[in-house]
C-alpha cells in the first residue's frame, strides 16, 4: 500500500499537467467544433442547394470515417501537403508567430507544434459534424405548422428565428449538446497517437516505467480511468440538472 | 422538378466524395513529384497545380485503381491484399461484438430494472462507469494490466474483443432499456395474471415488442462500432487502419494516399448503413406489427449468423488463425470467458464500492428519522 501511494504521488504532477492538457484540448476543440458546427448545420437547411451540398459533404464524410483515420490524414497527409504546396511549414510558421509575442517556449522544440495543432484542429473538425446534426435535428424538430402561424401573424424571418424556433430547439438541443461534449472529453485520449502527453498517454507511460509489478500498473491505469470518470460523470450530472431547469423555463416562459 | 430515385442520388453523393478525395489526394502527390523532381505523371507535371482539378482527380482514381488491382509493393505482395484482410478483420470484430453486446446489454437492461438494490446498484454502476471512461483507455489498460496471464487467453485478439464487448455492452444496456421502459406497464400485470413466468413474459412479451424500438438506435451503434474497431489498432490488430499504416509504412511516397483510400474504404461502407438505418426505421414497424415468426428465435438466429460470419472472415484473414478453424474457435471462446471474467470482476467491485456506503447510508438515515422503508425507496430512484 505503501509502494503504491510512493509511486502515484511521485507521477501526481504528471498526471495533472496531463489532466489539465486533455482539458484544455477539449474545450479548444469544443469551440472549435462550435464554429465549425454552426455554420454546417444551419447550412444543412439552406435554400441554396450549393451551401446544402457542402456541408452535407462535410458532415457524412467526417460521420462516415474514423477519428483515429482522419488524425492520420491530418497530421500525414495535410501537413505535407500545407508543406509542399504552399509551402507552410506549420511548425516555423507557429514558433515565429510565438516568438512575435515572446512566448515560444510553451511548447516543445523537438517535436513542434504541429501535432497540437492538428490534433485538436481534427477533433474539433470531426466533432463540428455531430454538432451540426444536433442543430439540424433541433431545428427540423420544430414543428412547420408554427412557423406558417408566425408567418400569418406578419413576424419577420430573423423574429420567427429568435421568437419561435431558437427557444424550442435549444431545448431540444442541449441534451446532444452535452452528449457529444462529454464523447469529446473521452475521446481526447486519442490524441495521444500522435504523442501529445495527455491525461492517457502520461498514465500509460509512467505504468510502462513500473515494469512487470501488477499491482502498480493497475493503480496507474485505475487513478487514469477514475480522472477520466470523474470529469465525465460531473458532466453528466451537470447536463441532467441543466435539462431539468431548461424544461422548467421553457415551459414558464411567457 | 422530378424526384430523383434514392440509387442515382447515393451515386450522385459518393461521386463527389471520391472526385474530392482524389483532388487532394492527386495535389498532394503532385506537389511531392515536384517536390522529388520524379515525374510519375506527365499529364500533370507541366501544368499549373491547382488549375488542372479534373485531371489530378482522373489521375488519383487511376492510381486508387492501380492500387487496388494490380499495385504490389516492393516485397511483390499486392496492396489490396493488405487492404482486404484488414477489411475481413474490421468486419469480424464487428460482427462477432455487437451481438454478444446485445446479450450482455439485455443481462444488464434487466438487472438496471430489477426491484432488487443488490441486483440494479452493480449494474447501473458498471455502466456508468464504462460509458464515461475512454474506450481506448479501458482497452490499453486490459491489454497492458494483463499482460500477466498464459499468452494464448490475452493475445491482441481476445482482449480486442473483449473490451469491445464490454464497453458497447454498457451502451446496447441503455437502448435496450429505452426499448423495455417504452412497453406499458400493464403488460407485465397482465401476463402475470395469465400466468406466464418471468422467463416466459420475456420471451413472449417483452423481447418481441421491444424490436422494433431498438432496432434503429442499434444499427446506429453499428456504424458507431464498425469506426471504433479502428481503435484496435493500437493494440497490434491487424485490421484496416494498421493495415493501412503498414502499407504507408513500406511505401513512404504514396503514403497520404493509402489513408486517403482507407477513408474512402470506411465512407463507402458506413455510408450504406446509415441509409439502411433509415430504411429499417420506417419499414420494420411495419413489418413487426404482424410477425409470422418468433421474434426471439429469429434474433438469435440472426446473431448466430453474424457470429458465423464474423468467425469466417476472421478465418480467412486473421494472421493469428489463418487456415486453423480449431485454434479460431478456442480464441473466440477465450475472448468471451475473458470479458465474462472481467465484467463480473468490475461489477462486483464497483458494486460493492457503490451499494455498501449507500445501503450503510439509508439505514442510518432510516434509522434516525422515520424507521420505514420509504427512504430507501425515495434515494435509490
Amino acid at each position: 500500500m505503501d509502494v503504491i501511494f510512493n509511486n502515484l504521488s511521485g507521477a501526481a504532477p504528471a498526471l495533472l499537467a496531463g489532466t489539465i492538457t486533455t482539458i484544455v484540448a477539449a474545450l479548444l476543440a469544443g469551440i472549435l467544433a462550435m464554429l465549425f458546427g454552426i455554420p454546417a448545420g444551419f447550412g444543412r437547411l439552406s435554400r441554396v442547394p450549393l451551401i446544402r451540398s457542402i456541408s452535407t459533404f462535410y458532415v457524412e464524410t467526417i460521420r462516415g470515417t474514423p477519428l483515429l483515420l482522419q488524425l492520420f490524414v491530418w497530421f500525414y497527409a495535410v501537413k505535407i501537403l500545407l508543406l509542399t504546396i504552399f509551402n507552410l511549414n506549420v511548425d516555423t510558421f507557429a514558433y515565429s508567430l510565438l516568438t512575435d509575442i515572446n512566448s515560444n517556449s510553451i511548447f516543445p522544440r523537438d517535436t513542434g507544434i504541429s501535432p497540437y495543432f492538428f490534433a485538436i484542429f481534427g477533433l474539433g473538425f470531426n466533432y463540428g459534424a455531430y454538432i451540426a446534426e444536433v442543430i439540424r435535428g433541433g431545428i427540423e424538430a420544430v414543428e412547420h405548422g408554427q412557423i406558417e402561424a408566425a408567418q400569418t401573424l406578419g413576424l419577420g424571418s430573423f423574429q420567427i428565428a429568435r421568437l419561435i424556433i431558437l427557444p424550442q430547439a435549444l431545448r431540444i438541443m442541449i441534451p446532444p449538446l452535452t452528449n457529444n461534449f462529454i464523447t469529446l472529453v473521452q475521446d481526447t485520449a486519442f490524441l495521444e497517437v500522435l504523442g501529445i502527453a495527455e491525461l492517457s498517454l502520461v498514465a500509460l507511460q509512467k505504468a510502462q516505467a513500473v515494469g512487470s509489478n501488477v499491482t502498480l500498473r493497475w493503480s496507474f491505469y485505475i487513478t487514469d480511468l477514475l480522472i477520466y470518470f470523474v470529469i465525465c460523470y460531473s458532466l453528466a450530472l451537470i447536463s441532467r440538472h441543466m435539462e431539468r431547469r431548461v424544461a422548467v423555463t421553457v415551459s414558464g416562459a411567457h | 422538378m422530378r424526384r430523383i430515385p434514392p440509387s442515382l442520388r447515393f451515386l450522385l453523393m459518393i461521386v463527389p466524395v471520391i472526385l474530392v478525395f482524389g483532388i487532394c489526394g492527386t495535389l498532394t502527390l503532385g506537389a511531392l513529384d515536384k517536390s522529388q523532381t520524379v515525374i510519375t505523371n506527365p499529364a500533370t507535371a507541366n501544368e499549373p497545380l491547382i488549375g488542372n482539378a479534373f485531371g489530378f482527380a482522373i489521375h488519383f482514381l487511376q492510381e486508387t485503381v492501380r492500387v487496388l488491382t494490380v499495385g504490389v509493393d516492393n516485397q511483390g505482395t499486392p496492396y489490396h491484399s493488405f487492404l482486404l484482410s484488414g477489411l475481413g478483420l474490421t468486419i469480424t470484430f464487428c460482427f462477432l461484438t455487437m451481438p454478444l453486446a446485445l446479450i450482455c446489454g439485455l443481462v444488464l437492461a434487466l438487472m438496471s430494472r430489477s426491484p432488487l438494490r443488490i441486483l440494479r446498484v452493480p449494474a447501473r454502476a458498471y455502466v456508468e462507469f464504462f460509458r464515461n471512461t475512454p474506450f481506448l483507455v479501458q482497452m490499453l489498460a486490459i491489454y497492458y494490466g494483463l499482460a500477466v496471464l498464459p499468452h494464448d487467453f490475452v493475445d491482441p485478439f481476445t482482449v480486442g474483443l473483449a473490451a469491445l464487448v464490454l464497453n458497447y455492452a454498457a451502451y446496447e444496456c441503455e437502448n435496450l432499456r429505452a426499448g423495455i421502459a417504452a412497453l406499458d406497464k400493464g403488460q407485465g400485470e397482465a401476463a402475470a395474471t395469465l400466468g406466464l413466468s418471468g422467463w416466459q413474459t420475456l420471451r413472449l412479451i417483452i423481447i418481441p415488442q421491444m424490436i422494433p424500438v431498438v432496432l434503429p438506435p442499434v444499427i446506429n451503434d453499428m456504424i458507431y462500432l464498425f469506426k471504433d474497431s479502428s481503435i484496435l489498432s493500437l493494440i497490434t490488430i491487424q485490421e484496416l487502419t494498421l493495415q493501412t499504416q503498414n502499407l504507408a509504412r513500406r511505401v513512404p511516397s504514396n503514403s497520404w494516399q493509402f489513408y486517403l483510400i482507407a477513408a474512402v474504404i470506411y465512407l463507402l461502407l458506413s455510408l450504406p448503413l446509415g441509409k439502411l438505418a433509415r430504411v429499417a426505421e420506417t419499414r420494420i414497424k411495419s413489418a413487426v406489427a404482424a410477425p409470422k415468426r418468433d421474434l426471439t428465435v429469429v434474433a438469435l438466429q440472426i446473431f448466430a449468423a453474424m457470429i458465423f460470419v464474423g468467425w469466417v472472415c476472421g478465418l480467412l484473414t486473421a494472421q493469428d488463425f489463418r487456415g486453423n478453424a480449431i485454434r479460431g474457435i478456442g480464441q473466440l471462446f477465450a475472448g468471451v470467458g475473458l470479458l465474462l471474467t472481467i465484467g463480473v470482476v468490475v461489477m462486483v467491485v464497483l458494486g460493492a464500492l457503490v451499494y455498501l456506503p449507500s445501503t450503510a447510508f439509508i439505514l442510518l438515515r432510516g434509522r434516525g428519522k422515520t424507521g420505514d422503508r420509504k427512504s430507501l425507496v425515495a434515494i435509490s430512484k
